[in-house]
């Protein structure tokens, strides 16, 4: 019993940061806007909340680093990908390619001079002790992310907000009838999605990674891009998409400790495979928003 | 209904490119008048409509709103103000609720939960007398008529003084179109102003206070409902003609010989499921030029589109052979010998970004001719193309031009020349083939044609243009939702044809 | 407009090559080291000597294949962002045609042969997500991407681990399948005459053949294509096992003409700079070849920038990433441009 409390909880600990990326993305795909840049923005982030969380020694400065850092690469891509209309695609791939380059650089550069960027603050954790070391140990990232899956599932289906901003991906035309700006809100909701992607990176690094080394995203944007496609565009569903890759990264860490024999590689391709799976039970488009992926041009 | 009328338009005009749509037009309508604005397609009756509810600005005149000069910024504006608007493409989210649609369109950003706007859809309803039935199902899953209704609701709360309904019964059955008129007559009565945007004459006669008949962005006619008779009404609409007959319309006998295109039960529907072909049969022999005129909208795009074999799975049934020879898809078509000219060339005949070249290649059996064994010549398909488009007198006729430079015009022509300057044509299906051409390039593609059919190809002609149809067809018959309706030789065509296309309903 | 396009592509580089010097610059200044100097070995290190040309067009080889097939997927309308993924999947079946299969001469082409079909296959399985399932390649290449990543961890750590078992790699491929250097003790091997034969072979087809014709036209208007009679869903999933196929061939070639052996994150990247590669090129298959050398030579020329000045060399990298941001600004500002000169009804 408590093994497997222990093994969710650090489930969650593992999943948190790519649960924040996946929502942004979420909120980001829901007004039509495919966002494949995640990986780069989390990268940022991290990258933000080391070097602001070291030189700082808050780890809360560390985030709001983490936080503007998503904002800007936001800004980047909804500037050119919204505003302009180019190639979602192309403006993504770039967006991970310049944090791979430009973070790798920076780290290796100033990790000559400091050694502090190893160490760095923790997120507080405010779970009491009675529920054991485990639990306590989830950081209050992981409590808000939690929150986070509640407030936008409640956005979405309850609040004339939630239902504008999934008009806008699955039928603009509508909403700018009721003149109302496509471009602007399609912004609005890239850069807030983005601020998550961020976050999620500065959560990585000073929640669950304790460190930032060069890629230390490691492909977690990726899997939440796949987790938003698992979880059939609803944040619940996301939710569980994330945290079957961070169960499935928790056993994996067992399992290895334990040498059960059993390849841990072929753990990893788990949620992966999984999303490959439901993606089988996808009718048409399934449940992605109309207009995705498609620039709005105004006549 | 004397008074301040609601919206008053002087000399209002606006153009798109080198177009002009709408040209200087004066219009006033008072409150609680229905006023039809008639006319074909592209006769400016749309553009009107969306200039007065501000989805476009007008680019010269101007017009009062309830005696002020107006400039609406936004379609916003124009409605707080009182100016709705009711979009022939409805604007509603197909995966959403109607309640959830209707509060979109009340533009409320707050908390709301399902029964809450359960309860706002009921009472938008109730205040403008609407039956809506469980406003929590999803508008995909409710028929034509009802989202129809839906749309309207939404440019009823509150109520505006000015409602522009864009062409309202385009997807609709005639029992639908009975409560839609009931819907607007009460809105007359209490006191909107009403724009009727219609290519349908017997709505206009049924429903309008008075009639605007536009054509080429003008208005040609105008009066009360009194003063015009359906056979006025559809020389206004489609040009001059001669008198009236009152001669009954029978379907015709497709004289005998061995039909080369054959089609048995065609219906299509579209994404929405509503009926675009409705239980078609057609025979055409060898050598003889059919002609179907219609208003665009009426299903001759999809019932192109399945002869030419795009028959999507579940939306369309029916058999259809060219030469003996079942059609299933555009390959199958080709290879029993059909030339295709669409009606919409950059949509469907046209690429772009390629080249001349390239796009004189787009047919299965034109790729074989210039490479047989899959290899492209570039010095020989260079000549062999140069010496086609010439033909035609694309200019310039530069095969290494993209064809995207070209001018509409001389796109068309290229589209001629590759669809009908071929040999080995079975069936020609030629939509709209002069659209954008000169009256010398005209007259050549209608040269064409008749001699394609002397010497035995079986020609389907579709074209909203009749003097086109009655020029070239040994057959006449007008598409009206969906349905063949023959016009036999010994009436006058193009009174009856013009009475068919403006939605008459056939005696039975 | 064809000229157009490579002005476009020619000033996307230059943006790109200033952005690469001028991150470079500041890394120098911050690391403590002159920019001149760095600047220099950028240069020097990439086409200054006979090994360092050799060092950049053993970075050229793969780039070459992995964006040519990249280039040939996007024309096709095929979204391929899988290039990685295919390019492990062919490492992997080629060191399996290497290790597993008894030695035997010409043994090379049974190698590159299964590194092209493994390729191959793996876009396959997204062309069919596509064709049956409507599922975007954009998602479903992504994803197979990571499954190939830890297919090939699993591999080195399991059945294809060198017999000695202490390292994460694969025995070396024995001499006969492997690919002979193109000169004598030169660091070049024969894999630049492939993929140069390859380049040209992709180039003729799309651009002089029916298949490439019908590819084209189907890539920029599949509704017309279709009218046209050909067969645009059988050509697509050929584009997408042409495109997996060349970057599978990328990846048996770097094992059999390079590193002699499969190990863990193998070429990584490759298949991203593919991307920028494609794009820069402006998809055009000549194009490629000269965004290739491009990226090869800075790639290269960053790693001598970081041996002589300590600049960090990941920087190329980053130049990847502002060369398409240029490419994607170039491509919205003529969208843009040609909105305003004609405005839709």
């Amino acid at each position: 019993m408590m093994v497997a409390v222990d093994v969710v909880a650090q489930g969650l600990l593992l999943a948190c940061p790519v649960l924040l990326a996946a929502l942004g993305e979420l909120l980001t795909e829901r007004v039509g806007v495919l966002n494949i840049g995640v990986e780069g923005t989390m990268l940022f982030g991290a990258f933000a909340a080391a070097v602001l969380a070291a030189s700082s020694g808050d780890a809360m400065i560390g985030l709001v680093g983490a936080l503007a850092a998503g904002v800007a690469c936001g800004l980047l891509f909804a500037g050119l990908a919204v505003q302009l209309g180019a190639d979602q695609v192309i403006v993504g791939a770039a967006l991970n390619l310049l944090a791979l380059g430009i973070t790798g650089a920076l780290y290796r550069v100033l990790a000559v001079g400091s050694a502090g960027v190893a160490l760095l603050p923790a997120i507080p954790r405010p779970s009491p002790e009675w529920l054991g070391p485990t639990v306590a140990s989830l950081h209050v990232l992981v409590w808000a992310a939690l929150l986070l899956v509640a407030v936008l599932g409640f956005v979405f289906a309850r609040t004339g907000v939630g239902r504008r901003l999934r008009a806008l991906g699955e039928h603009p035309q509508a909403v700018a009838t009721l003149g109302v700006s496509v471009r602007r809100w399609r912004v609005a909701a890239v850069v807030v999605g983005s601020a998550l992607g961020g976050l999620a990176g500065g959560t990585l690094v000073l929640g669950t990674a304790g460190s930032f080394v060069e890629g230390v995203t490691a492909g977690r944007g990726f899997v939440a891009l796949a987790a938003v496609v698992f979880g059939r565009w609803s944040a619940v569903g996301v939710l569980a998409g994330t945290l079957v890759f961070g169960l499935a990264s928790a056993l994996q860490f067992r399992l290895q400790a334990r040498d059960l024999g059993v390849a841990w590689q072929l753990f990893l391709i788990l949620p992966y495979l999984a999303t490959l799976v439901a993606l089988l039970a996808a009718r048409g488009r399934g449940a992605a928003p109309a207009a995705l992926g498609r620039p709005y041009r105004s006549g | 209904m004397a008074g301040v009328p609601v919206v008053e338009a002087k000399g209002l005009g606006r153009s798109f490119g080198r177009t002009r749509a709408l040209d200087a037009i004066d219009l006033a309508i008072s409150p609680g008048e229905i006023c039809a604005l008639l006319g074909e397609n592209g006769a400016g009756k749309s553009t009107f409509g969306r200039l007065l509810c501000g989805h476009l600005a007008p680019d010269s005149g101007q017009f009062m709103f309830d005696g002020r000069p107006m400039r609406w910024r936004s379609p916003n504006e124009a409605r707080r103000a009182g100016a709705a608007m009711v979009h022939q493409h409805f604007m509603l989210v197909p995966s959403m609720t109607i309640a959830e649609n209707l509060a979109l369109a009340r533009g409320g950003l707050g908390v709301r939960g399902a029964r809450g706007l359960a309860a706002d859809a009921r009472a938008m309803a109730a205040e403008a007398g609407f039956d809506i039935g469980d406003p929590g199902r999803r508008i995909d899953a409710i028929g034509v008529g009802e989202q129809q209704r839906i749309e309207i609701l939404k440019a009823l709360v509150p109520l505006p003084r000015l409602l522009v309904l864009d062409e309202p019964t385009a997807a609709l059955a005639p029992r639908e179109v009975d409560v839609l008129f009931e819907i607007v007559r009460g809105l007359a009565a209490r006191g909107v102003a009403v724009i009727l945007v219609t290519h349908r004459l017997t709505e206009a006669l049924t429903l309008a206070d008075r009639v605007v008949v536009l054509r080429h962005g003008r208005v040609v006619a105008e009066g009360p409902r009194a003063t015009f008779d359906a056979a006025r009404l559809a020389r206004d609409m489609v040009g001059a003609g001669p008198a009236p007959t009152a001669a009954p319309l029978r379907p015709r006998q497709v004289p005998g010989g061995r039909a080369v295109l054959s089609v048995r039960g065609l219906r299509v529907v579209d994404e929405r499921g509503v009926p675009r072909v409705a239980g078609l049969d057609l025979d055409l022999p060898a050598g003889r030029v059919l002609g179907i005129a219609g208003v665009e909208g009426n299903g001759q795009d999809e019932l192109v589109q399945a002869i030419a074999g795009v028959q999507p799975r579940r939306r369309a049934q029916g058999r259809i052979e060219i030469g003996g020879r079942a059609i299933t898809d555009p390959a199958t078509a080709r290879a029993a010998g059909l030339g295709l000219v669409p009606a919409d060339r950059q949509r469907d005949a046209l690429i772009g970004p390629l080249s001349l070249r390239d796009n004189m290649m787009l047919v299965t059996y034109r790729l074989a001719e210039i490479a047989p064994r899959g290899w492209i010549d570039r010095r020989r398909s260079t000549q062999w193309a140069r010496k086609l488009l010439a033909g035609r007198d694309v200019r310039p006729p530069e095969p290494d031009l993209q064809a995207a430079a070209l001018s509409g015009g001389n796109q068309q022509r290229l589209v001629v020349a590759r669809e009908l300057d071929h040999d080995d044509l079975v069936v020609l299906l030629a939509a709209e083939p002069t659209r954008g051409l000169d009256l010398m390039a005209r007259w050549q593609v209608h040269a064409r044609i008749r001699e394609l059919a002397a010497s035995g190809v079986a020609v389907l002609l579709v074209s909203s243009d009749l003097e086109e149809i009655l020029d070239l067809a040994d057959d006449l018959a007008v598409m009206v939702r969906g349905r063949l309706h023959a016009v036999g030789a010994t009436t006058d065509r193009r009174e009856a044809a013009g009475r068919l296309m403006a939605g008459v309903e056939m005696e039975a | 407009m064809k000229g157009h396009r490579i002005v476009w592509s020619v000033v996307a580089a230059l943006v790109a090559l200033l952005v690469a010097v001028g991150f470079a610059a500041l890394a120098a200044v911050l690391a403590g080291s002159d920019p001149t100097a760095t600047a220099f070995a950028l240069v020097s290190g990439s086409v200054g000597s006979s090994e360092s040309l050799g060092a950049m067009v053993l970075v050229l080889i793969p780039l070459l294949l992995t964006g040519v097939g990249v280039a040939f997927a996007f024309r096709s309308g095929v979204l391929n962002i899988g290039a990685e993924g295919q390019f492990l999947m062919g490492a992997l079946a080629a060191s399996a045609a290497g290790v597993l299969v008894p030695a035997f001469s010409g043994q090379v082409v049974l190698v590159l042969v299964a590194g092209a079909v493994a390729g191959g296959l793996w876009a396959t399985i997204a062309g069919l997500y596509r064709l049956v399932r409507g599922v975007n390649e954009v998602i479903t290449t992504i994803l197979l991407n990571f499954i190939a990543l830890y297919l090939v961890s699993w591999a080195v750590h399991g059945p294809l681990q060198e017999v000695a078992r202490s390292y994460p790699q694969s025995d070396p491929l024995p001499a006969s399948a492997r690919l002979g250097p193109l000169l004598e003790g030169g660091l070049v091997h024969a894999g630049l005459p492939i993929a140069l034969v390859v380049t040209l072979g992709v180039g003729v087809v799309l651009s002089r053949t029916a298949p490439g014709l019908r590819l084209r036209a189907a890539g920029q208007n599949a509704a017309a294509a279709r009218l046209a009679g050909f067969p645009v869903r059988r050509d697509l999933l050929g584009a997408f096992a042409v495109s997996g196929a060349l970057a599978g061939l990328a990846g048996a070639i770097e094992i059999a003409g390079l590193t002699g052996r499969l190990y863990e994150r193998i070429g990584s990247g490759y298949g991203f700079t593919a991307i920028a590669v494609a794009f820069l090129a402006g998809l055009e298959i000549p194009g490629v070849v000269f965004a290739a050398i491009f990226f090869a030579t800075l790639s290269t020329g960053a790693q001598a920038m970081e041996r002589v000045a300590g600049v960090p060399s990941v920087l190329a990298v980053a130049a990847q990433g502002a060369t398409l941001i240029v490419v994607a600004l170039l491509g919205g500002l003529r969208l843009l441009w040609a909105e305003t000169e004609e405005p839709s009804a």
